[in-house]
């Protein structure tokens, strides 16, 4: 079965195709912005250097955040075209889930650090192979939490909230497929904001 | 195949190079702002998401199209709210890399602009008014990608005025059609309302003065009657024509000063559905003994159809964009660019 992984829910706009346990290869831009430009392009680059047409394809994946909200739409919203347009079963996997299975082994008491681009991140705690309710944390509450529970902090926020991260085994869209074999997934993918849009009821 | 989401409607629509409109659906998401009075771009954003597949997949059933049976995807590629114009994008680029079919970046003004030339026989050059909520101005239309600007507003648009003044009345969101409704029944002549800019030999647009005007007159005579509120509706939309109708003339002038062989005054645009509106500026075009023509008002709101339109025009001139454009929040019509 070929998989085509699609991550652009933050800092990076990553893409790679698997074969079943197997990556066939990947495409990757380290890139703050722009995703909307460069997502497409790197898309059709990758299927090209691998001979392949989007017909091959068997599964979709793709980041459905928490994240950059324009991020998260850019990812879904071309994944949506790419599967709706070709009946191209599609699954959304939470960056949450892909930073977690990301990593080499799963600790059981983990702390899930994701920049939110704002001062606080997000942030979900894996207690025993449970996961907690997702919530947001200022890095001074991280350091708070991670005083009382001691959990192992993962994720891409982790370098901003304690200046130094070891790298996952996998990142981006890798991690996408190794939650995807995990069982993490979602059917159809619906974006996952955590976050309410910023807006006030004016008093008309 | 053209996708329209660049303000507060997902529409999507298959039109051949022929004129026909094989399908044009669209969800509006008036209800998830009506609260807020006025679109608030991330639910915006968040909304066009969600309805973007089913609307496409409508607009393909509708017209019994197989994917591969498309010639070329076009979106909005801006200008608009950028969260929803990307939502459009994403997807068509989507579509478009999938079947290996060109991609088309459209300018959502542009898209307006053209929509006579699908409704009915227009040639180039003729002069277009563009009238919205967003956007309020007179240009040269030559060719597809080519404008020459003549005039705007120069603080709010057209449809702006209405809303703010329909939302100081109590009538909601949007209150263009609810303004042009009540004043079915009411004395235009009976408030007189200031015109900005009257007569004035230039082709710009001011509405902020008639805005404020209009908050006064609301408040020192207000609360209104039943007949006091249809009256001054009658008026304040009069006031709007007289304004549109004075602006035209203006630019009538400037436009034959640079394009002699003007064919026809063409209107766009939310505003450009006031049916009054409409027949007061057919007044302005018999004077000058062109014709005007006004789209449909399905096709004169944004919508999905308008799009592929403007696709069409750039296809059959050999044009498609490359996959890495970047949508635009600001776009004017000046900086359409094909290699």
């Amino acid at each position: 079965m070929l998989i085509l992984a699609i991550d652009t829910a933050a800092n990076l706009c990553s893409l790679s195709i698997w074969e079943d346990n197997k990556k066939r290869a990947g495409a990757e831009k380290e890139i703050n912005r722009g995703h909307a430009a460069v997502l497409a392009p790197l898309c059709h680059q990758l299927l090209s250097d691998c001979k392949l047409s989007l017909n091959d394809i068997d599964q979709i994946l793709v980041n459905t955040g928490p994240g950059s909200f324009t991020g998260i739409r850019v990812g879904l919203a071309f994944a949506k075209g790419l599967a709706s347009s070709t009946q191209i079963q599609l699954n959304g996997i939470s960056a949450f889930d892909a930073a977690y299975w990301g990593e080499a082994t799963q600790n059981t008491n983990t702390l899930i650090v994701l920049d939110a681009r704002r001062k606080d991140f997000y942030c979900q705690h894996i207690l025993n192979g449970e996961k907690q309710h997702p919530v947001s944390m200022t890095p001074e509450e991280i350091k708070a939490f991670s005083k009382r529970h001691n959990p192992t902090l993962i994720g891409n926020g982790v370098e901003a909230v304690q200046n130094q991260a070891s790298p996952p085994a996998l990142r981006g869209a890798d991690s996408l497929v190794s939650g995807y074999h995990r069982g993490t997934s979602q059917t159809g993918a619906s974006p996952y904001y955590l976050r309410e849009p910023d807006v006030m009821l004016k008093a008309c | 195949m053209g996708i329209e989401s660049s303000c507060d409607d997902t529409s999507a629509a298959v039109v051949t190079s022929d004129k026909n409109i094989l399908s044009n659906e669209t969800y509006t998401q008036l209800i998830q702002h009506q609260a807020y009075g006025g679109v608030v771009p991330e639910i915006a954003a968040r909304a066009h998401l969600e309805q973007i597949q089913t609307v496409v997949e409508a607009a393909m059933l509708k017209a019994q199209m197989k994917y591969e049976d498309l010639d070329a995807v076009a979106a909005t590629a801006g200008p608009g709210l950028i969260g929803g114009v990307i939502v459009g994008t994403m997807f068509a680029k989507g579509i478009a890399l999938a079947h290996n079919l060109p991609y088309l970046a459209i300018n959502h003004l542009e898209a307006h602009a053209l929509t006579a030339r699908l409704t009915h026989d227009v040639n180039f050059p003729y002069l277009l008014l563009l009238v919205s909520g967003g956007h309020c101005q007179f240009v040269i239309v030559h060719a597809p990608a080519e404008y020459t600007h003549l005039g705007s507003t120069i603080d709010d648009a057209v449809g702006e005025a209405f809303d703010k003044t329909g939302k100081l009345l109590g009538l909601g969101y949007p209150a263009g059609p609810q303004i042009e409704k009540l004043a079915k029944k009411g004395n235009e002549k009976r408030f007189s309302l200031p015109k900005p800019l009257h007569k004035q030999p230039h082709c710009n647009f001011s509405f902020s003065g008639l805005k404020t005007a209009a908050r006064q007159l609301i408040q020192n005579e207000g609360p209104f009657e039943d007949q006091d509120l249809w009256d001054f509706c009658a008026s304040f939309q009069k006031t709007i024509s007289d304004i549109l109708c004075d602006r035209t003339l203006q630019a009538f002038q400037m436009a034959r000063e640079k394009e002699p062989k003007i064919t026809a005054l063409v209107t766009g645009g939310g505003v450009a559905a006031n049916q009054y509106i409409r027949e007061r500026l057919h007044g302005v075009t018999k004077d000058q003994h062109v014709p005007l023509f006004t789209p449909p008002i399905e096709l004169c709101v944004d919508n999905g159809a308008m799009i592929a339109w403007a696709g069409v025009e750039h296809f059959r001139l050999g044009r498609q964009n490359s996959l890495d454009f970047m949508p635009r929040p600001r776009w004017p019509l000046e900086d359409i660019h094909y290699d």
